[in-house]
């Protein structure tokens, strides 16, 4: 695919990376799927194409809509593209509190930012967007978090990819934000393999949700409940900051260059790894690190790097 | 966010040999988290993830995980990302 005809096509078949050299385990191969390659800079690009064209064909978007969706950066991003090249508008509902690059990238693309607190996380995006959509019924609120065409994206891209590109795999390991990697991809790979075991990988829910007040405000996905995530998925580990920034610096070192959710991916593998026998585990690199350079993540001292973390939105 | 109901404190210690009965021993530690991690039925509050040593104890055995003496045990709202 040498010359395409919109940088919309080319988003979706990402290369695969063998990282084994990082592996605990020696009868464990580890491969990291780049979504970082994807031209918006992350594997949401492939949901932000997908719920836009599907929200076409459904003929919710007249020209020069205007769409509205909470998102910690990635998605937010990513719909920023699509939109530009296909003539919609944007208003994404971003917490305070994510990396100064996210901003500017969703600036670079034209969309409008509605700040929502930091302290409420990605929940209190959600929550100020569903506000903001009862006042504006006229804005088109796509929203990934119960949009079919999120985990349909990659159930019918990055599963096929993988399965393609290695069907020797045995464990699918995936950050948890949205759930629709973990639930389109693992459900694909189920099918073709029931012994695939897909594991998820999450943050800590720290400082950055004391804004929460009650646990009413906690947040599940409607896809997560709806595609039975509790079933699909094989087991759920929280991955702190120290190891995800470290294991950030470790891809580096192997001349991988993601960002730090990628590192609490890998985190995740390695655990993954170390409590297997043997395996092919595929683990998702969702950006490269260029998001995260203002954080210092590779160069300041892993202290202070982690404290920062520790305030800020990287999922 | 449930350090309230707990005396302000973010790390308590609490007892049993498994996670159903670490979270009912802590519930009458501080009566204030009752209803907050388990509901009055007896289950995991819909909201609340409890891990043991960062593991996700619903794709564990729920409640009736095992624990051992000196496990980390953390109770944190369910959060979204992307």
């Amino acid at each position: 695919m040498a010359l395409v005809s919109s940088v919309l096509d080319l988003i979706g078949n990402t290369p695969m990376v063998d990282v084994s050299e990082l592996s605990p385990n020696p009868s464990v191969r580890i491969v990291v799927k780049l979504e970082g390659q994807n031209p918006g800079g992350s594997v949401k690009d492939r949901i932000a194409l997908a719920m836009i064209e599907d929200a076409e064909k459904q003929g919710l978007l007249e020209p020069g809509a205007v769409l509205l969706e909470p998102s910690s950066g990635n998605t937010g991003i990513g719909m920023a593209m699509v939109a530009r090249v296909k003539g919609y508008h944007l208003k994404v509902v971003l917490p305070a509190n994510v990396s100064v690059e996210r901003r500017q990238l969703l600036q670079v693309w034209g969309a409008e930012i509605i700040e929502s607190p930091g302290s409420e996380g990605s929940n209190g995006a959600v929550r100020l967007a569903e506000c903001i959509h009862r006042d504006h019924p006229e804005w088109v609120f796509l929203y990934q978090y119960a949009n079919q065409a999120n985990p349909t994206a990659h159930y019918e891209g990055t599963g096929p990819e993988i399965w393609r590109d290695c069907p020797e795999v045995t464990h699918f390991v995936a950050g948890l934000g949205t759930s629709g990697t973990l639930l389109g991809v693992g459900r694909f790979l189920k099918e073709q393999n029931p012994a695939i075991e897909v594991w998820a990988v999450e943050p800590p829910a720290g400082e950055m949700v004391d804004g929460l007040r009650n646990l009413d405000e906690g947040y599940i996905p409607p896809i997560f409940t709806e595609l039975g995530g509790l079933d699909l998925l094989d087991r759920k580990t929280m991955i702190g900051p120290r190891e995800s920034v470290e294991w950030t610096r470790r891809l580096a070192e192997v001349g991988i260059f993601a960002g730090i959710s990628s590192g609490a991916a890998m985190a995740g593998a390695a655990r993954c790894a170390a409590a297997i026998d043997s395996g092919v585990i595929v683990v998702v690199s969702a950006d490269g690190g260029w998001k995260y350079l203002s954080t210092g993540a590779w160069t300041d001292d892993i202290d202070v790097v982690v404290e920062r973390a520790r305030r800020t939105i990287y999922f | 966010m449930l350090r309230g109901a707990a005396d302000g404190a973010a790390t308590v210690t609490a007892n049993g040999a498994t996670i159903g009965e670490v979270l009912r021993d802590l519930v009458r530690t501080y009566p204030g988290l009752a209803g907050q991690v388990l509901t009055e039925d007896g289950s995991l509050h819909r909201f609340v993830n409890v891990y043991v040593n960062d593991d996700d104890v619903r794709y564990l055995d729920k409640l009736d995980t095992k624990v051992a003496d000196g496990d980390s045990v953390s109770i944190l709202p369910a959060v979204a990302g992307g």
